[in-house]
């Protein structure tokens, strides 16, 4: 399965780097006084090139090997379809999820209260099913939550935000 | 100068207790396996945001030094590296606990640690006014090569896969064109955002890839739990080993501690490099290399003695060129911004009283590494069970307040995501994060100064600039040399396939 780490983050890169090169021709040039002769552009286009070459490699390389892996009759299908992986790797998906729920309400609710949310389901999250206690979780995600906007607020005078009911 | 650094330590004694905080809670994290010093620097930045430069900065210097320092912990008790710097304390530290002297070993580990400190942040102390003094002649043309051979030595150095340091390097370097570019300010891949006008902050890269990545590997391991069994009936008595074992150390510890500094000034690789090459320089050279690996103290020696003194040797170029080691002293330079202090050849005479107030944290916290270590060994070991899955999303909420704290944009907050997924990314990839660093910091430091120096070059030309030239040739040699060894591995391993 070797070959995956290579064919893959070759074709994203390589699409990345597409992308990249297209909006790098879209700089505004500057050409008054004081302009140097490269510009703005050249050095995006250095670095976009570079990388949609480094992709290819890549991509070339993935390839090679995946011919390899079916040559020596050493290519293993994956029994797993999209939804077996996220459900494989659902912690990881779900760790993510409640990070972006977290910010995205962490204005609109208000840092304390999102904080326990957020510390609550994540250390479920981060806990096997067999060993999950939701009392002490609920009570330790209180806690942590409350001593830290007590510390950063009064404290220490960092300024987060409060959210509609005010604390 | 250095009166003023002095007395901005030693008068403010709440500069010494946040020191002791800082070494303290440096060792916990840098002895519990997943967590390491890079995260303690990034975790407690925002509660360094109303410090004084000093306060702040020495207690972000004693989180350093204390999470290089506990990885021997775990390294010598579990078998596992708390930090990648420890991973060549393994090969005879664990060896030494299995025969009974798991003591004798931390012993070993905690004074050698302390030694290689010293040694490193002496050798800082010489070298970093020097260094400065040259580089303060450094023009354009001068950073523009400097920029390239660092970048060269972070990607030869710092995996196997040239192509994937390569990629590494040019994604931090894509990522840091985003918002105005230098000398014409050109909007540039903003989409009209007044946030992305401001461009990412080297902070939020680092909290998204070295904190919340860790996390989302953990997540990613919550029901194949590794069984992890803590020795806790290990007594410290005074320091475990006998003079005569200290003294015939003594050459082996200042060859390591130098190897360790010598690889520390080199940008991108950090500890987890300096003590596998200073233990396999210490075997070779030793009368008696058969015994490494069967629980000897020269390999803990070899091992701590370096990736101690490569905190003083990565502190060196990030204070006078302004370009960090590795991944901890890039998470410094975010530190050293904070507070408004800016690394670079003009610091002793702009921050001289911080600089010099550097080294003093320094010396403090390595003594405090020592006694900690020594009197409350049996303390970090109980840590050692503290379960991570309460600790790792108060961490994460931690990153978030230090993203916040920053510019006070939730803006930043989303970027953390983002450099997270976008680390947990490249870890499936196996594209290493240290030249991605390093790349977002020379990036704009090579273009600036190639554009700079594109003006110059019609009325000063390249030749007048040997500086230049010097490190062009160098870069050559690192990169010519590089690809020979490569190839000569690659023959290696296919010779060793086909037999």
């Amino acid at each position: 399965m070797e070959y995956k780490k290579n064919l893959i983050p070759g074709i994203v890169l390589t699409i990345f780097s597409i992308i990249y090169l297209v909006l790098t021709s879209q700089i505004k040039k500057f050409s008054g006084l004081g302009s140097d002769p490269l510009g703005a552009r050249a050095i995006p286009y250095l670095w976009g090139i570079s990388l949609l070459v480094l992709s290819l490699i890549l991509v070339v390389r993935g390839i090679k090997q995946r011919n390899l892996a079916i040559k020596n009759n050493t290519l293993v299908k994956s029994e797993l379809n999209f939804t077996g992986m996220i459900k494989e790797n659902r912690e990881i998906v779900l760790t993510f999820v409640s990070l972006a729920v977290y910010i995205a309400l962490l204005e609109p609710v208000g840092f304390l209260i999102m904080t326990a949310v957020y510390l609550f389901v994540q250390t479920l999250i981060l806990t096997p099913k067999e060993k999950r206690n939701y009392i002490v979780t609920l009570i330790t995600s209180i806690v942590i939550a409350v001593a830290l906007d007590y510390v950063f607020v009064c404290l220490l005078n960092v300024l987060l935000p409060l959210g509609i009911f005010g604390f | 100068m250095v009166i003023e650094g002095l007395m901005n330590v030693f008068g403010d004694p709440l500069v010494i207790l946040f020191i002791a905080i800082g070494v303290i809670v440096g060792i916990i994290f840098g002895s519990i396996p997943g967590l390491t010093a890079t995260m303690a620097i990034v975790m407690f930045l925002p509660v360094t945001y109303t410090m004084t430069s000093t306060q702040g900065i020495s207690m972000l210097i004693a989180l350093y030094i204390g999470g290089i320092s506990g990885g021997l912990i775990s390294a010598i008790l579990l078998n596992i590296p708390g930090t990648p710097s420890s991973v060549a304390t393994c090969f005879d530290g664990r060896p030494l606990a299995e025969k009974g002297q798991a003591a004798k070993a931390l012993g070993v580990g905690v004074v050698f640690s302390f030694i290689g400190t010293v040694v490193g942040v002496l050798l800082l102390i010489v070298i970093s006014p020097l260094l400065a003094s040259l580089a303060i002649k450094f023009g354009p043309y001068e950073y523009c090569s400097l920029a390239i051979f660092s970048l060269s030595l972070v990607i030869t150095l710092s995996g196997k896969d040239l192509v994937k340091g390569l990629i590494g390097a040019i994604i931090g370097a894509l990522l840091a064109t985003v918002g105005l570019s230098p000398i014409d300010s050109r909007q540039r891949f903003t989409f009209g955002s007044a946030d992305l006008t401001a461009g990412f902050k080297l902070l939020v890269l680092l909290i998204g890839l070295f904190a919340v990545t860790e996390v989302i590997k953990y997540a990613g391991q919550v029901r194949k739990p590794e069984k992890i069994e803590v020795e806790s009936g290990v007594k410290m008595k005074g320091i475990g080993f006998t003079a005569k074992e200290f003294f015939s150390q003594i050459f082996n510890c200042i060859r390591s501690a130098l190897v360790g500094v010598g690889i520390g000034i080199l940008p991108g690789i950090g500890g987890g490099v300096s003590c596998m090459i200073s233990y396999t320089v210490a075997k070779n050279s030793s009368k008696h290399p058969e015994k490494f690996g069967t629980g000897i103290i020269d390999g803990v020696v070899a091992s701590e003695s370096a990736n101690n003194g490569t905190i003083g040797g990565a502190m060196i170029p990030l204070l006078s060129l302004g370009i960090p080691g590795d991944p901890a002293t890039a998470m410094l330079l975010g530190g050293l911004m904070v507070h408004n202090v800016s690394p670079g050849p003009l610091i002793f005479d702009k921050n001289g009283a911080v600089v010099y107030g550097i080294f003093f944290a320094m010396i403090i916290s390595a003594v405090m590494m020592m006694v900690f270590m020594l009197v409350g060994m049996r303390g970090f070991i109980k840590v050692l069970n503290i379960p991570k899955n309460f600790l790792l999303p108060a961490i994460v909420v931690l990153c978030c307040i230090g993203a916040i704290g920053d510019s006070n944009r939730i803006f930043d907050v989303w970027g953390v995501l983002i450099f997270g997924l976008l680390g947990f990314g490249l870890v499936k990839a196996s594209i290493p994060s240290s030249p991605m660093i390093l790349g977002f910091i020379l990036g704009p430091m090579f273009e600036e100064n190639l554009r700079k120096a594109s003006q110059l070059a019609s009325s000063d030309s390249a030749f007048n600039h040997p500086i230049f030239f010097f490190f062009m040739i160098v870069t050559v040699i690192v990169v010519f040399m590089s690809l020979r060894s490569n190839k000569k591995a690659a023959q290696a391993e296919s010779n060793a396939a086909t037999e």
